[in-house]
């Protein structure tokens, strides 16, 4: 028999999840709530299977224990310490895990931050003459871009008081910031939306059948 | 005293030698970096269970003293127990206990539950989340989008002429407007904007390096 909607009891249970969702609309009820805790616990569930099969066992547990590379006692003791903010008098060494984190972090981020970040931007911002090889559009769009990039850039400079020929630059990229923010908000909106169309896709289409396959 | 300078001391060193280490092109070096990371990887892996317990204790506190919306918490541990057993068990490389079909497949029931909570019930959930924040944005646009200067026309327009691009991408020349405004206007503030957050969080680095940024630290103890 044909029924008119789905027959599959998983697709019944991500409609009622999409629908318990979708109650916060009307408003705070207590189907949204417990969709929303259902969520949160699966999603640490899953980083902990995540975590436990890409990390903890592969790298961590079984080269020790197993295989006998006694020289990752070394990250595995640093990553005890977390624990020892449980313990009141010991509480100040989670700040060695803390600390080596950040250190690492920082160490490892400023020169390749500076290569990617900051040479290889003002590279791909240069107006090159090529640019205007064949057709002149794309050299005016390379020069219109390197003096919004310049203008934005004036615009954050608070090094100085803005007075003299900074203010007008200042002025310019404002125009380009906002223009930068309605483009940021439009593209934003539009991904929610495209969201949006899935999840009542789903539900007129592969729950309900009233939008063919 | 010891107990805020060791921690300083060890970020100072540790941030140099890994600074110094990108500019050593020896294989030496980069094993040193492949090992950090790896090192990195196991350590705070253990920063992730710290979280967990928290979370544990936190809805084991509400559930105790029957705090405000208490019913809920042992749906959220609930939620977490069940994925996390399932998730170990069934992500097993080899797991075959209790074989069930899975699109054509022979699976365990675990990796079969592990998969049909992660498809069809954390997918739906989190993409309807955050579907329905397409609502709240509109009604906070409409509410406070309003066209009186020039700089707000402009953002108006910049946001309707990208939507607009979008939904008739294929109708000239409204496409190529939107891809015009998004790969020149935006991207100069973009980018402008990038380059100054990226000169921002070097600053901020060197400032961790050498211990004047010492908010991680916590109290003054």
């Amino acid at each position: 028999m044909n029924l008119p909607f789905s027959t599959d009891w998983w697709v019944w249970i991500a409609a009622i999840c999409t629908l318990a969702m979708f109650s916060i609309l009307y408003r705070d009820n207590p189907i949204y709530r417990v969709a929303e805790h259902i969520f949160v616990g699966l999603a640490l569930g899953y980083g902990l299977s995540i975590t436990w099969h890409q990390a903890l066992w592969p790298i961590a547990l079984r080269p020790l224990f197993v295989e006998g590379q006694l020289i990752l006692i070394i990250p595995f003791c640093i990553g005890l310490l977390f624990f020892t903010r449980i313990i009141p008098k010991l509480s100040w060494l989670v700040r060695i895990p803390i600390a080596l984190a950040l250190g690492w972090g920082s160490g490892v981020s400023i020169p390749r931050v500076f290569r990617a970040s900051i040479f290889h931007q003002m590279k791909a911002s240069l107006v090159r003459p090529e640019m205007f090889e064949g057709s002149v559009w794309p050299g005016i769009w390379a020069i219109i871009l390197l003096l919004g990039i310049l203008a934005t850039l004036s615009y954050f400079f608070f090094s100085r008081k803005e007075k003299g020929p900074l203010t007008p630059v200042s002025k310019v990229g404002i125009v380009f910031i906002m223009i930068g923010f309605g483009a940021t908000f439009g593209l934003t909106v539009m991904s929610r939306i495209s969201l949006l169309i899935g999840r009542v896709q789903f539900l007129l289409r592969d729950w309900l059948y009233i939008i063919p396959k | 005293m010891l107990k805020r300078r060791i921690p300083l001391m060890l970020t100072l060193v540790l941030g140099i030698a890994m600074m110094i280490q990108f500019f050593i092109p020896h294989r030496y070096s980069q094993v040193i970096y492949d090992t950090s990371i790896e090192w990195y990887r196991i350590a705070y892996s253990f920063a992730f269970i710290l979280g967990l317990s928290s979370f544990i204790t936190h809805h084991w506190r509400k559930i105790r003293h029957k705090k405000e919306g208490w019913h809920y918490s042992p749906v959220a541990l609930g939620a977490m127990i069940v994925m996390t057993v399932v998730g170990l068990i069934g992500l097993t490389p080899g797991m075959n206990w209790l074989p069930v079909n899975w699109q054509g497949q022979q699976v365990s029931v675990f990796t079969y539950l592990f998969r049909n909570f992660y498809n069809n019930m954390m997918v739906p959930l989190g993409a309807t989340m955050f579907s329905v924040l397409a609502f709240y944005i509109a009604s906070a646009a409409y509410r406070s989008f309003r066209a009186k200067s020039l700089i707000s026309i402009l953002l108006l327009s910049a946001a309707f002429v990208v939507m607009l691009s979008i939904i008739f991408y294929n109708v000239l020349p409204l496409g190529d407007i939107g891809e015009w405004v998004l790969s020149v206007p935006n991207m100069a503030a973009k980018r402008g904007i990038f380059l100054g957050a990226s000169l921002a969080g070097i600053a901020t680095s060197l400032k961790i390096i050498l211990g004047i940024e010492r908010g991680y630290l916590g109290g003054t103890k």
